[in-house]
C-alpha cells in the first residue's frame, strides 16, 4: 500500500506504523460507526485515538472499563424539582455532552458492565436514555485469554461478549514493534516529539469529508460487486465454520463502501482483502480466523465478483457447492466447451473423491450426446472417471471374527439400506455408483443424502435433455 | 489388553473341554504348561495362550458389475462391436497399417475416415474388453479393407469414446487395443 502510506494523515499526529490499517480508521470517521483496536500493550491504541478525538475537535471521553464507575459515566442522579423523574449530575466526566466516547481496556471490565456498554455502543444509549451527541464509538483491548501468544500474559483481559463484539463496525488488530519499518522504529523511539503540538492542521477532517461525501454517492449506486463480493464471502466463510451473522454481511458492504470512499472512490483489491479481514470480529472473543483461509475466501470472492466474462461464470460455478446446482449451471448457461472443460476439470481437481464419483458419471452420458457442452479435454476427464463406474470390476474386502456368524462388508450393509427403498434405473445407477466407491474404499458419511444428491443431478440432466428434444430426455 | 478365545471363557477362567472330552480344570492347565515349549508342534494349542490381539480374518469377494452390454440390466449400453487387431508376426502396426493405407489409395487417414462410409457415425462409449489370442484371430478382419477399417476405428478411440469428427491417431498402443464400442442410451430415463 505504498500509495496509501505516502498520504498517510495518521503520521501527521504522530501516529507511526499504523498505515496498513489507516484506511480501515478513516472508514470507521466516515461512517461513524464503532471500531476496537485490539493489540499489545504500547502500541499506541489508546494514543491513536485521543489523538483523532483531538484533531477532529471532539467533545471526547477516556474511559477505563476496567475501573469504571456508572455513576461517573452518567453522574450522580437526583429527583427532579417536581419529584416526576431523575435527573443526572453532569461533570466532566460524564458522558451526555460527549461526541466521541473511547472504552479502554473494554475486555477486562465486568459481565453487568459489559451489558451497560452494549447499549452504549450499540444504541448510543446509556440506562436506556438516548445520548444523541455521541457519534463516535472507539474501544481497545489486549488479545483476550484465548487468544495471547506463547510470549504474551494478559490476567485478566478475557474474551468479549459475541453479541458486543459483534457490534463493532471494524476490529482491528495494531501492529507491535517487530512488524513496524525502521524508519517507523526510529520516529517512534525519538522521544522529542513528545508533548509537541500536532501539525496536521486539518488534513485528516478534510480527508474524512471529502470520503463521506464519496461514500453518499456509493451508497445510493451500491455497485453490484460489492454486494456480491460480501455474499460470496458470507457463504463461504460460513462454509469454512467462521459464522458471519446476516447483520455481520450487511455490515461488511457498508464497511466496504466506506473503505472505497476513503480510498478516492477507487476499488482496490487489497483493500477489500483489508475490510473483510476487519469486519471478521472473532479475534474480539479470542478465536481469530486463520489467516489463509481468509486470503482464500477473499480471493475467490474477489474473482467471482469482479471478474468478467468467461472468468466471472466460472467463479461462480465453482463457488457453487451443490452438485447438483453445478451442474444446472453447467447445462444452463456454460459459456463455450472450452470453460465448459474447465469448469469440469477444476471441479474435479477441488471436489472429494465420492463427490467427483457422482460428478462424473452423472455428467459422462450427456456430454458424449450432446456435442459442444463439454471440450473433448472435459469429456476425456470425466470418462476416466466413469469408465470405472460404468463397469466396475475389483473386490470387496473385509475384516471378521474367526469365531461366530459370518458378518457383511459393514460399508455394504450400509448402503444396501438406501438402495432397498429404491427401484428401477435409480436404483441401477446407484448400485453402480456404491459398488464402484466400496471397491475403492471411499466411505460415505450419509449414503441417503448422498445418493439423493446424486439424483438431484441426473433428473436435471433428465429435464435438460427434454427440453433439448433428445430422445435420452 | 488382550482378547482371550471364547474356548477360554467358559468356567473359571481356564478350559474346561479339550476335543469333546471333560477334563478337570486344574489338570488341563497343568498340561497345557506342560506343552508350552511344544505349542508349535501341536496343532491349535496356541490358541490357548494369548496370542496378543484379536483373532479376525480378511473376507474378500470378487466384484463385477457392469451397465456394459447388460441384458439383465434397464440401463443397458449396447455393444455395437468389438474392435482388435492381430498383426502378423514380427511387424510394427504403424508401419503396418500405414501400408494398407497407400494400398487402398488414400494419402492420410483422415482422408480414409471422409472416403469409408462405413464407419460408426455417432459417438460411442469406448471400453477395454479382454479378448484371448483365439477370440483376438477371429474378430481380426482377414481382408485388407477390413483391416484398414478396423484400424481406423482404433485411431478413432481415444481413452475413452469413439468420434468420427475427431483427428485420426495412429500409435502401436492404439492399434493393439481391444476395445468395445458401446451405445450410450437410455441412462437418465426414470
Amino acid at each position: 500500500m505504498e500509495n496509501l502510506a505516502a498520504e498517510s494523515c495518521l503520521k501527521k499526529i504522530g501516529v507511526y506504523g499504523y498505515e496498513q490499517v489507516e484506511p480501515i480508521i478513516l472508514a470507521a470517521l466516515v461512517t461513524e460507526d464503532p471500531l476496537l483496536l485490539i493489540g499489545k500493550a504500547g502500541t499506541g491504541k489508546t494514543y491513536l485515538l485521543n489523538s483523532l478525538s483531538e484533531v477532529l475537535g471532539f467533545e471526547h471521553r477516556h474511559y477505563n472499563a476496567s475501573l469504571i464507575n456508572f455513576d461517573e459515566l452518567v453522574g450522580f442522579p437526583y429527583p427532579n424539582d417536581d419529584f416526576t423523574g431523575i435527573r443526572y449530575l453532569q461533570t466532566p466526566a460524564t458522558v451526555w455532552q460527549a461526541e466521541s466516547v473511547l472504552v479502554d481496556e473494554i475486555s477486562r471490565c465486568k459481565p453487568e458492565h459489559q451489558n451497560r456498554l452494549f447499549s452504549l455502543i450499540h444504541e448510543r444509549r446509556i440506562q436506556g436514555i438516548s445520548i444523541p451527541l455521541v457519534r463516535y464509538r472507539w474501544a481497545a483491548m489486549n488479545p483476550c485469554n484465548a487468544d495471547q501468544g506463547a510470549g504474551d500474559f494478559y490476567e485478566g483481559s478475557l474474551p468479549l461478549d459475541q453479541a458486543l463484539a459483534d457490534r463493532f463496525a471494524f476490529v482491528i488488530h495494531v501492529p507491535d514493534w517487530d512488524v513496524l519499518c525502521e524508519s517507523d522504529q526510529c520516529l517512534i523511539s525519538d522521544p522529542r516529539g513528545e508533548g509537541v503540538r500536532s501539525e496536521e492542521d486539518g488534513a485528516i477532517a478534510e480527508r474524512v469529508e471529502a470520503a463521506k461525501s464519496c461514500y453518499q454517492k456509493l451508497l445510493k449506486v451500491f455497485p453490484r460487486a460489492f454486494r456480491d463480493y460480501a455474499m460470496t464471502c458470507a457463504n463461504l466463510l460460513n462454509g469454512a465454520n467462521i459464522r458471519l451473522s446476516p447483520r455481520r454481511v450487511r455490515q461488511l458492504s457498508k464497511n466496504l463502501l466506506a473503505v472505497t470512499a476513503v480510498n478516492g472512490g477507487e476499488i482496490d483489491e487489497r483493500l477489500f482483502l483489508l475490510t473483510l479481514t476487519a469486519t471478521i470480529p472473532h479475534a474480539a472473543w479470542g478465536q481469530e480466523p486463520d489467516e489463509s483461509v481468509v486470503r482464500s475466501v477473499h480471493r475467490s470472492a474477489w474473482e467471482a465478483s469482479m471478474a468478467h466474462g468467461r472468468e466471472k461464470w466460472l467463479n461462480a460455478f465453482l463457488l457453487e457447492r451443490k452438485l447438483s446446482k453445478r451442474v444446472c449451471k453447467l447445462l444452463a448457461d456454460c459459456p463455450d466447451a472450452d470453460t465448459g472443460t474447465l469448469a469440469v476439470t477444476r471441479s474435479l481437481a477441488s471436489l472429494a473423491l465420492e463427490e467427483q464419483a457422482a460428478f462424473a458419471f452423472a455428467l459422462y452420458p450427456v456430454s458424449l450426446e450432446m456435442e459442444g457442452l463439454v471440450g473433448k479435454e472435459g469429456i476425456n476427464d470425466l470418462g476416466k472417471i466413469a469408465s470405472g463406474i460404468l463397469a466396475v470390476v475389483g473386490e470387496l474386502s473385509w475384516q471378521e471374527r474367526r469365531v461366530g456368524q459370518p458378518m457383511d462388508h459393514p460399508e455394504l450393509s450400509r448402503v444396501s439400506k438406501t438402495l432397498a427403498n429404491l427401484s428401477g434405473k435409480r436404483r441401477e445407477r446407484a448400485s453402480q455408483l456404491f459398488y464402484h466407491l466400496l471397491t475403492n474404499h471411499i466411505t460415505l458419511q450419509n449414503p441417503d443424502a448422498y445418493e439423493e444428491e446424486f439424483n438431484q443431478c441426473i433428473s436435471v440432466i433428465r429435464s435438460w435433455l427434454k427440453a433439448q428434444g433428445s430422445p435420452q430426455g | 489388553m488382550y482378547f482371550r478365545d471364547p474356548l477360554l471363557a467358559e468356567g473359571a477362567g481356564l478350559p474346561a473341554r479339550v476335543a469333546g472330552a471333560a477334563i478337570d480344570s486344574l489338570r488341563l492347565w497343568d498340561w497345557l504348561i506342560d506343552l508350552s515349549g511344544l505349542s508349535g508342534a501341536v496343532k491349535g494349542l496356541d490358541r490357548f495362550f494369548n496370542s496378543g490381539g484379536p483373532m479376525t480374518r480378511t473376507r474378500k469377494e470378487p466384484v463385477n458389475r457392469s451397465l456394459l452390454d447388460n441384458v439383465q440390466l434397464q440401463i443397458n449400453w449396447p455393444c455395437r462391436m468389438v474392435v482388435g487387431l492381430k498383426f502378423p508376426k514380427g511387424v510394427s502396426p504403424v508401419p503396418y497399417v500405414e501400408g494398407l493405407l497407400g494400398e487402398a489409395g488414400y494419402e492420410t487417414p483422415s482422408g480414409a475416415v471422409t472416403a469409408q462410409s462405413d464407419l460408426p457415425d455417432s459417438i460411442h462409449y469406448c471400453h477395454p474388453v479382454d479378448l484371448g489370442r483365439s477370440k483376438l484371430s477371429q474378430i481380426s478382419p482377414d481382408s485388407h479393407a477390413e483391416f484398414l477399417r478396423f484400424a481406423l476405428i482404433l485411431g478413432l478411440c481415444g481413452p475413452n469414446y469413439y468420434d468420427r469428427n475427431r483427428p485420426v491417431i495412429w500409435t502401436e498402443g492404439r492399434l493393439t487395443r481391444k476395445v468395445g464400442l458401446y451405445l450410450p442410451r437410455g441412462f437418465y430415463e426414470d
